[in-house]
């Protein structure tokens, strides 16, 4: 049935051949009158036949896999109308046969003749067909056909046979993948664990148990190989096992016949099977069931620190992709090792940082001590307590250098000046002192001004003898150097054998060398303060002169009108009485017997007897009017006179109170504070428009002496006035209130007078310190209210600009405080 | 005619003040007083026209024609009475401690000084001004 393509155009050819040449020729040679479908092989050539149904098949007999003798047999029995035509170069005897036999209706040779192939092609388009003559052929070709699907067949199965083995080793492939890769995985789930370890010991055991965990394997250690390189040493083993081994110190000689020697020394990863090519025996009696063995070098930076062993149960455990995979882990492993060791250095050097750190604070805080303490023999004796408690030494001393002794000219001395305990006590007291340049280290730490350190075995040939120091095995002198002077040594002595690091001598030696400027300062300051002590004596000398001076020229001022009065008042006297002798004088007789006229008479013999003669003063008297007389003689007078001197009695005996003021016996009392303040303002005269005064309500009543406080505000305020001596506008402001610290009360006296010059501020408080001796001016006061304060257990702080003024704030403590006091104390009663 | 010698009294200090004021009135001179410079000037000129001062007796330290404080505050007002009558006698007094000054006062024009204290001396010191 041709169907479809005789509805076409064009007859449809189809090609058959594996030559693509050949393929191109039938191709150019038959289209376009010719639709020409190709195939390259017998199998798609079968395909395209059944699909396309085409007008004719031209088939190569020799294509590999499906000859054309069975492409054409195949094509006929599915379309049996379908004409094929062989196309061959086969020349051998009876092809035609062969090929018709096969079912091709006709044969064409090879190679195509091109005049004449389409004539023939159109031929067999047109009917024609060639016929078979000899059925013997067809049977051949069957028998033929047969043999080749024996062959096929035969060829199929052993294909089939082969698949399966394939298979087999595809499914081992991919198991041993798997393993691999959850070997892998296992190995990164321990690399990932082990790296994040630092601690030495827990990275080791993490890992041996991560191995015979994650991998199922029977037992793992590590070795790692001691400081001399010899030995491989078990520093982690599974189980108990492992624990067993430790303990007993299992190692192996590196590069030795062990499994794990081996591997250290090859640097390669070595298998022992049990019936394996390495002449081992599992003989370890703590891993009985050892069947196979890997060791492992671990290698850091190229060098080999150790080695992994991993043991199974199982025979021939370990192929060469576990070697690999173990490796990987081994190399990770070593490297967290080696990591863990540097964190281990960093942790101790840290840890020598840290006691570097505490022994320069020690040091510090020596210094810090040594520099408040200024008398020299508290100063050593705490020094060397401080480096005994703080540095944990057994013993430490201090040695000085005297003098040339007049005994021994041209020797000089350490005398031990200080030295910790009774042993130390006991030295000093027996004058224990070293010859400086001598032997002893002491003398030759001095002399060779450098520290000297001498160890129980040392270099140094020293003994330790000394009785009160038996339990001394090293020994440290260090020489106090200030400038260029030795001044000294320092001894430490440790019951440690070697007991001085570096970092010790150098933090002591930096103690000592600020133990040597403070002795040197507490030397300076004992000569320092004697001459300030001679400075002292002579400026209170002086000053005593001055204030002196200052008090005679006050009191003579105070004392200038006394002899004035008590002359009138004796002229006065004598006046009045010559005046009564006169009168009585002129009386009766009997008059000049009454007892007061014995008196007069008495009187005036008294006077006479003083050289003073009444009748002269009555004589004048008489000479003088009556309105003259009322002039210079008066009872008013005599008490106007006696006032004056009672006046400036007073006067004299104030000045006593700056002096003594504060030694006078204190009567403590509340007193309230405007109270006391008006009460001083009023006493001392000053116009109220200069003085303000402000007191806040919260105002507790303060403790203290009434009348010397009144003296210390009378004082401040006369220094504020004072201040203000050149000041147009005066103006004074007094301001009491609670202060901002609790139970205290301050009272601020504020001028805005000169101000008082930095330089001068603390020289205020000075006693006879004074900018205005020409002013009366004692340089007592303020000192005198300091003093005064004090003793009331306040105090006075000053603020001053220049130009601006000057606050004065007296802080006191205020009753409340008292309160609580008291009754603290009857709650105890 | 004058009757009576007048005498100009200036001190700061009251006690002093008065004190010598009495010993004055009793010898029998005319006494006015002044407790500063500033007063005792105006005093001074006040009487200069009328009934002028014989003697002025002026302290050294006391305040001044401003009314301040000053340890020249006398010498001042010396300056100023001589400068006014050139022929006045001046008395200075002074402390016993500060006799320098006074005797500078004296350089400056001063007839003398008194010491303050033993009041009887000032009058011997008057009297002898008075009668020369």
């Amino acid at each position: 049935m041709p169907g479809m393509n005789q509805m076409t155009d064009r007859p449809t050819i189809l090609c058959i051949d594996d030559t693509p040449e050949a393929r191109a020729l039938v191709r150019r040679l038959l289209s376009p009158p010719y639709r020409v479908l190709e195939a390259q092989d017998g199998l798609q050539g079968i395909e395209v036949a059944q699909e396309t149904q085409p007008d004719l098949v031209l088939v190569d007999l020799h294509m590999p896999h499906l000859s054309g003798y069975e492409v054409a047999t195949r094509i006929k029995s599915l379309t049996p109308q379908t004409p094929i035509v062989a196309l061959t170069a086969d020349v051998t005897k009876n092809v035609q046969e062969r090929v018709l036999a096969a079912g091709c209706d006709g044969y064409l040779s090879k190679p195509i003749d091109p005049d004449t192939f389409e004539e023939q092609v159109r031929s067999y388009l047109a009917g024609e067909r060639q016929e078979l003559e000899d059925e013997s052929y067809r049977q051949a070709y069957q028998q033929t056909l047969v043999a080749r699907l024996e062959h096929k067949v035969r060829e199929l199965t052993q294909a089939l046979d082969r698949n399966a083995k394939l298979y087999e080793q595809n499914l081992q492939l991919l198991e041993r993948t798997q393993r691999q890769a959850r070997l892998l995985e296992a190995g990164a789930e321990v690399g990932r664990n082990i790296t994040s370890i630092l601690d030495l010991d827990e990275l080791l055991r993490a890992t041996v148990d991560t191995i015979c965990d994650e991998f199922g394997f029977y037992y793992a250690g590590v070795f790692l190989i001691e400081q001399t390189g010899k030995w491989a040493v078990l520093r982690a083993g599974r189980g108990t096992a492992g624990a067993a081994m430790i303990a007993q110190g299992h190692k192996f000689k590196v590069d030795g016949h062990s499994l794990v020697g081996a591997a250290t020394g090859q640097r390669k990863a070595r298998i022992a099977l049990d019936a394996g090519e390495e002449p081992f025996h599992f003989k370890n009696t703590l891993l009985p069931d050892t069947r196979s063995e890997i060791a492992l070098p671990l290698i850091a930076g190229g060098e080999v620190i150790g080695a992994l062993t991993v043991q199974s149960t199982e025979e021939a455990a370990f192929t060469p992709a576990d070697a690999a995979t173990l490796q990987a882990l081994a190399d990770q492993l070593a490297i967290a090792i080696n990591n863990a060791q540097l964190y281990r250095q960093n942790q101790q050097l840290l840890m020598q940082a840290d006691r570097r750190t505490q022994l320069l604070e020690a040091a510090a805080l020596v210094g810090r001590e040594f520099i408040s303490i200024l008398d020299l023999d508290e100063l050593l004796n705490k020094t060397v307590d401080i480096i005994c408690t703080t540095y944990g030494f057994y013993y430490a001393g201090v040695f000085l250098v005297e003098g040339p002794d007049s005994a021994e000219p041209g020797e000089e001395w350490a005398v031990l000046r200080a030295g910790r305990g009774a042993a130390g006590a006991a030295m000093i007291a027996a004058g224990h002192k070293l010859k400086v340049g001598g032997l002893s280290m002491i003398g030759a730490a001095i002399s060779q001004r450098q520290a000297r350190i001498a160890l129980d075995v040392g270099e140094e040939m020293v003994f330790f003898k000394n009785p009160h120091l038996p339990d001394t095995r090293s020994e440290m002198a260090l020489p106090l150097i200030v400038g260029k002077e030795v001044i000294g040594a320092l001894t430490i002595q440790s019951t440690e054998e070697a007991a001085f690091s570096d970092d010790d001598i150098t933090s002591l030696q930096a103690m000592a060398d600020q133990l040597a400027v403070t002795i040197n300062n507490a030397r300076l300051l004992e000569d320092l303060e004697k001459a300030h002590a001679e400075l002292v004596r002579t400026k209170t000398y002086q000053a005593i002169a001055e204030a002196t001076g200052e008090s005679i020229h006050w009191v003579g001022n105070k004392a200038a009108p006394i002899p004035g009065s008590v002359a009138r008042i004796t002229e006065d006297i004598t006046r009045y009485l010559a005046m009564t002798n006169a009168l009585l004088a002129e009386a009766a007789p009997d008059l000049r017997e009454h007892k007061f006229a014995q008196m007069l008479t008495e009187a005036t013999d008294e006077i006479a007897n003083r050289g003073t003669f009444l009748t002269d003063i009555q004589a004048e008297l008489e000479t003088w009017p009556l309105e003259r007389l009322h002039k210079i003689l008066s009872v008013e007078s005599i008490f106007e006179d006696l006032e004056i001197i009672e006046t400036s009695a007073r006067s004299i005996l104030n000045i006593k109170e700056d002096l003594i003021g504060p030694a006078r016996q204190q009567k403590i009392e509340p007193v309230s504070l405007p109270e006391l303040l008006e009460e001083t303002i009023a006493s001392m005269g000053i116009p109220d428009e200069i003085v303000r005064t402000l007191f806040n309500d919260d105002l507790h009543p303060v403790l203290a002496d009434r009348r010397q406080l009144g003296r210390v505000f009378t004082n401040l305020i006369k220094n504020g006035m004072e201040a203000m001596r050149e000041v147009k506008d005066k103006k004074l402001f007094v301001w009491a209130r609670m202060a901002d610290e609790p139970d205290l009360a301050v009272v601020d006296v504020i001028d805005h007078g000169a101000g008082i010059p930095p330089d001068q501020i603390d020289k205020i408080w000075m006693a006879f310190y004074t900018t205005k001796s020409d002013q009366g001016g004692t340089g007592l006061g303020l000192p005198a209210c300091a003093q005064i304060v004090g003793q009331l257990n306040g105090k006075i702080t000053l603020e001053s600009e220049v130009g601006l003024g000057s606050t004065f704030s007296v802080y006191l403590p205020t009753l409340e405080d008292a309160n609580d006091h008291l009754s603290e104390e009857r709650t105890k009663q | 005619m004058k009757e009576e010698i007048r005498i100009l009294l200036v001190d700061d200090e009251k006690l002093v003040r008065r004190s010598m004021e009495k010993t004055l009135l009793r010898a029998g001179f005319d006494v006015e007083t002044a407790e500063d410079a500033g007063a005792g000037l105006a005093l001074f000129e006040t009487a200069q026209d009328d009934e002028p001062f014989d003697v002025v007796i002026l302290d050294l330290n006391m305040p001044n024609l401003e009314g301040e404080d000053d340890p020249d505050a006398g010498l001042k007002l010396l300056s100023e009475l001589l400068e006014n009558a050139p022929h006045l006698p001046v008395v200075v007094l002074t402390a016993f401690d500060e006799v320098t000054r006074a005797k500078e006062a004296v350089a400056r024009g001063a007839r003398a000084y008194f010491v303050k204290g033993r009041e009887a001396g000032l009058i011997e010191i008057v009297n002898d001004i008075i009668n020369r």
